[in-house]
């Protein structure tokens, strides 16, 4: 995708300040010839795949409204250098002496008619000069640094053909180290963008049970049923951070195998990555098991979410009694002392 | 600049995917709904390709097309209605949805008057949840879709007056407007009469 502007500003602490609203917000269009223009366009290029949290602005008020879109949509469709600065003058509000001054920058692209918008934010480093002459040799601490090769920033990318409900995120500030769970700060997404993960943990953690779920009524693989029948009760003391449903498997220790298994059974494999908040209560109401016990002895159980389109009942009318029955292939009989 | 008929164009490339994708959206609801909530139906519908270029063909009047993008902005391309028993029931399904899906809007939509009687229902508007369209290979599909939650008063209210308004000939005349009317305030005293009794007996069974 072509960039067709790019313009930068410095963003400083204005969180608790009163005048931020009179400052001014320092800013430029950074020109094709400026090594700066070089570093943007590979962040730019890079972001398709960098910024792999899907987010969506949550409306304020439930009326088709959230201010920070319209900000963004609104630039994106008349990328002028005056239009951007009440958002920089946002995130300042937001930014306190711990998160620093940051340098903000809005680059805009399009192709194939599709308009796309990225923000992304570079915080202000130390750094360390030293002096030296004949007789002396000194370091000097440099505040408000910003490094040429620094991977600390978080971005943030619109496209016009989502109508800039959903955005496409990085913190590369706590997102480094591999196999970390990708995670994305309240400053970045909450409180700046408004925004909220796009796959809720409600949806997120029922979706993955049922997954589960299916997968123990339908594989044929003991080792794989065994896997995931052992882990279910133990799911409620996972915490309630943000994962994906890859990332799942993984902090449980789970088989590769498991994992494809179940995996195969969600449809859009786009989710695997997607991230959201675990909900052990979801995930229990939708992977739990309904046990009713007879007073023939008997103990009739299925998961209960499809309990009554396993087990068929019916009411016997002379005995007041209740017939359960079903029909399966056996896989396997255990003998256990608890139910 | 895209003209109405490139749209519609797409549109109508889309609507089978748009058709599936509302039927796994219908399936969707009624799991998450499960059992625990009266619902006497789930419908759901991809809106037909004509009824699509009529709308997106809409023009304010100043001249001007209303809809700019109509593959973004006309909303209910996929509308969903769910059906259930009582007043009540309104509240506690939309909560579960509001758990289960993303609202960008939400509408408790009754005619302004104390005194006036008219169409009731509440509407929502959601993002189409990801399992369900894949994006990255076609970004016309829709991002949202209708959901209507409505008792089965205030549906078949809606929907007889529908009818009637689309098949008419002629202008309603005032006289029928205000039987219709009353036959809203009808359906608008049964839901609450039946609320009552639910709570009057539900309480006693207990």
């Amino acid at each position: 995708m072509e960039i067709q502007k790019v313009f930068g500003f410095m963003a400083p602490v204005g969180k608790d300040k009163d005048d931020i609203d009179d400052m001014t917000i320092r800013g430029s269009e950074i020109l094709q010839n400026n090594r700066l223009f070089e570093i943007l366009e590979d962040l730019f290029n890079k972001s398709d795949k960098e910024c792999d949290i899907q987010i969506r602005f949550i409306a304020q008020n439930l009326d088709q409204d959230n201010d920070i879109r319209n900000k963004i949509k609104a630039i994106s469709e008349n990328f002028k250098i005056e239009n951007c600065i009440d958002l920089v003058k946002s995130l300042s509000k937001l930014t306190d002496k711990k998160i620093k001054d940051g340098l903000i920058f809005f680059i805009k692209g399009c192709n194939g008619g599709i308009a796309k918008t990225l923000i992304a934010r570079f915080p202000s480093e130390i750094g360390i000069t030293i002096k030296t002459d004949e007789s002396t040799f000194a370091f000097e601490v440099i505040e408000d640094v910003f490094l040429k090769n620094s991977r600390k920033y978080k971005a943030v990318y619109y496209l016009s053909s989502d109508d800039y409900w959903i955005g496409y995120a990085v913190d590369k500030q706590i997102n480094e180290g591999a196999g970390k769970i990708k995670e994305i700060s309240d400053y970045w997404i909450k409180e700046f963008l408004k925004s909220e993960l796009k796959l809720n943990s409600k949806r997120g953690s029922s979706l993955l049970a049922k997954a589960i779920r299916k997968t123990i009524t339908e594989t044929k693989k003991e080792n794989v049923k065994y896997e995931l029948v052992a882990i279910t009760p133990t799911i409620k003391n996972i915490n309630t951070r943000a994962l994906t449903m890859n990332s799942f498997f993984d902090q449980l220790n789970l088989s590769e195998e498991t994992k494809k298994e179940v995996l195969s059974k969600i449809e859009n494999s786009n989710l695997f990555n997607v991230a959201f908040q675990f909900d052990s209560k979801e995930f229990e109401d939708n992977c739990n098991y309904l046990v009713t016990i007879l007073d023939s002895g008997a103990v009739v159980m299925a998961p209960a979410a499809d309990f009554d389109d396993i087990w068929q009942r019916e009411f016997v009318a002379e005995s007041g009694k209740t017939k359960y029955s079903t029909e399966g292939i056996k896989i396997r009989t255990k003998v256990s002392n608890r139910i | 600049m895209q003209t109405p008929e490139n749209y519609l164009e797409i549109y109508n490339s889309n609507h089978a995917l748009i058709q599936v994708c509302s039927k796994k959206i219908r399936e969707s609801i009624k799991e998450y709904l499960g059992n625990k909530y009266r619902v006497d139906q789930i419908s759901s519908r991809a809106k037909s390709v004509d009824k699509f270029a009529k709308k997106s063909s809409k023009k304010n009047e100043d001249g001007l097309y209303k809809y700019s993008q109509p593959l973004i902005e006309i909303q209910d391309q996929i509308g969903v209605r769910i059906v259930t028993y009582y007043l009540s029931d309104v509240e506690k399904i939309a909560k579960r949805i509001h758990e289960v899906y993303e609202p960008i809007e939400e509408k408790d939509k009754r005619p302004e008057r104390y005194d006036a009687f008219s169409y009731t229902g509440k509407h929502f508007i959601l993002f189409i949840p990801d399992e369900f369209i894949s994006w990255d290979s076609n970004r016309n599909m829709p991002i949202f879709f209708e959901l209507q939650i409505k008792t089965l008063f205030q549906h078949a209210w809606a929907e007889s007056e529908h009818d009637l308004n689309y098949k008419s000939q002629m202008e309603v005349d005032v006289d029928d407007k205000k039987l219709i009317a009353f036959s809203a305030a009808q359906a608008w005293g049964a839901d609450k009469i039946f609320e009552d009794l639910r709570k009057k007996y539900e309480k006693e069974e207990s």
